[in-house]
């Protein structure tokens, strides 16, 4: 009987005694030998986890990964400095243009003769867009824009999610955004809208618009924003400080009372927070920049800083408590 | 499909010429190494939370283009490994939450989540399963057959004998030449 056979049998609980002996005896032969067999036993345990370890296509990633990563550094300011930068980095944004020149040229051969309506939408990312009128949009996750006109006597869009409007100037061709609850005229100016079927927000950030909503006309100038729920037209004013903080995914809080803190979270990342006012010290302030943090990395920031105790569950977060 | 396969071309080539230029951190090659080693254990490791592989594969793709915007940021001595697992576990469990799928589920694999695993040894646990089964695909093809026959589909030495039309004996010379070689492979 080979060693192979009996190291064979022997994992798998078979080796008879006389099978056990010749093991002992190899085992006695070198100290490496002992060692051996605990490295065998090991992957041998191991192994018997590898039955759902599953291959994925490593290739076919990184080149999505790739075209990924060369994307968003097109869209970024080049880091190099001014006097490093290569022929190629200033070729770079040509290289864009020619991409969106294909894919201009790829919707229109896919028009039929059907006008077809622009849209754009975007699922995990934020995304930033141009318009052909040089206004600058930014599409929050799971957002959709879609162009309703030709954009040369008027300029018409739909909302749907949370999209950043940065509206370039051109009184001879007003800019209009329908959302779900009304919609938004205005001339140049930079503004957010959050509108979904139940609820439609706006908040001006700069310039003027002008709201219509079931024949009501509501003027908005900055700092002041508008809500409509189950029917119902609210306007006030807003803390502009951290109202753009899901575009830069920054979040400034200096000296803020934690209630503060909170509404910034909702509206940051669309959840409800509950706080439980018996345990929950109002009193206590924050200080502090959270940049690029998920909400669970951002609580638990403030569990340093503080005692907190919280439950969260798919859309509410409720703070048990909290003391300073 | 044209222009997708015209984009795809169009961004290799970009990334191809971006690898040439001044870099700072690590460079490109550097970065495709890590990727090439990580990718497979990641995504495994995300599969354990959310369940759904073209998810798993997103998120560990997203934490890969966060690694590469961020080369800059982290810090030398940060651990590489230590980096992905947890941005890996961090972008899974945002998922999760924002998963519509049933709820009792979740919670269970939320739970699971949060009891204080060891990430350090879990990380370490999902790149011995790499090694171990880059190892297997090394084995001489017979050798290869028996052992995954035994230990991935979990057949008896009688049934792979069967399967395999060899004798028992066979397998059980097998298996062990088996151990054998991934030990040594491994132990380097």
């Amino acid at each position: 009987m080979s060693l192979e056979n009996i190291l064979g049998r022997f994992f798998s609980s078979q080796a008879s005694k006389e099978e056990l002996q010749q093991l002992d005896d190899w085992k006695n032969e070198a100290e490496d030998n002992i060692e051996a067999l605990n490295e065998m036993n090991e992957i041998w345990e191991k192994s018997n986890d590898l039955k759902n370890y599953e291959k994925f296509d490593t290739n076919k990633a990184w080149l999505k990964v790739n075209s990924a990563i060369v994307s968003e550094e097109l869209k970024l300011p080049s880091k190099s400095t001014s006097s490093s930068k290569t022929i190629i980095r200033r070729l770079l944004p040509y290289a864009a243009s020619i991409a969106i020149l294909i894919s201009a040229f790829w919707a229109y051969n896919n028009m039929d003769n059907t006008p077809k309506l622009e849209e754009y939408s975007s699922s995990e990312k934020v995304l930033e867009l141009n318009l052909a009128d040089k206004s600058k949009i930014v599409l929050d996750k799971e957002s959709s824009l879609t162009v309703q006109s030709d954009f040369k006597n008027k300029r018409t869009v739909k909302a749907n999610g949370r999209v950043f409007f940065d509206v370039s100037s051109d009184p001879s061709r007003p800019f209009v955004v329908n959302t779900h609850h009304g919609s938004i005229k205005v001339v140049g100016t930079s503004f957010t809208v959050l509108t979904t079927q139940d609820k439609t927000e706006v908040f001006l950030l700069e310039g003027q618009i002008n709201f219509t909503h079931e024949n009501k006309l509501i003027s908005l100038l900055p700092s002041d924003a508008l809500v409509i729920e189950n029917g119902e037209l609210i306007k006030y004013r807003f803390d502009a400080k951290n109202i753009n903080s899901w575009r830069s995914n920054r979040l400034v809080f200096k000296d803020v009372y934690v209630t503060e803190v909170f509404k910034s979270l909702e509206d940051h990342f669309l959840i409800d927070i509950v706080l439980d006012k018996k345990n929950v010290n109002s009193n206590c302030r924050i200080s502090s920049t959270f940049d690029n943090l998920s909400l669970t990395d951002i609580l638990s920031e403030i569990d340093i800083l503080y005692d907190l105790n919280f439950e969260l569950t798919e859309s509410k977060l409720k703070i048990k408590k909290l003391s300073c | 499909m044209v222009f997708i396969k015209l984009k795809l071309i169009l961004t290799n080539f970009l990334a191809q010429i971006t690898t040439k230029g001044a870099l700072r951190g690590i460079d490109k090659i550097t970065f495709q190494s890590i990727f090439e080693q990580y990718y497979n254990p990641l995504c495994n490791f995300a599969l354990g939370y959310l369940s759904d592989h073209s998810k798993a594969e997103d998120v560990v793709q997203d934490v890969f283009v966060k690694f590469w915007m961020k080369r800059d940021v982290i810090e030398a001595d940060n651990n590489v490994k230590s980096y992905l697992f947890q941005s890996t576990k961090n972008r899974a469990l945002e998922i999760l939450r924002r998963n519509k799928l049933d709820q009792g589920m979740k919670e269970v694999k939320l739970a699971e989540a949060n009891k204080t695993t060891d990430l350090d040894q879990l990380s370490n646990d999902y790149m011995l399963k790499e090694k171990l089964i880059a190892s297997v695909r090394q084995l001489p093809p017979k050798c290869q057959q028996v052992f995954s026959l035994a230990k991935l589909n979990g057949l008896t030495y009688v049934e792979i004998a069967e399967e395999m039309e060899i004798s028992v004996k066979t397998v059980e010379n097998q298996m062990g030449r088996a151990l054998r070689l991934l030990r040594e492979k491994l132990s380097k």
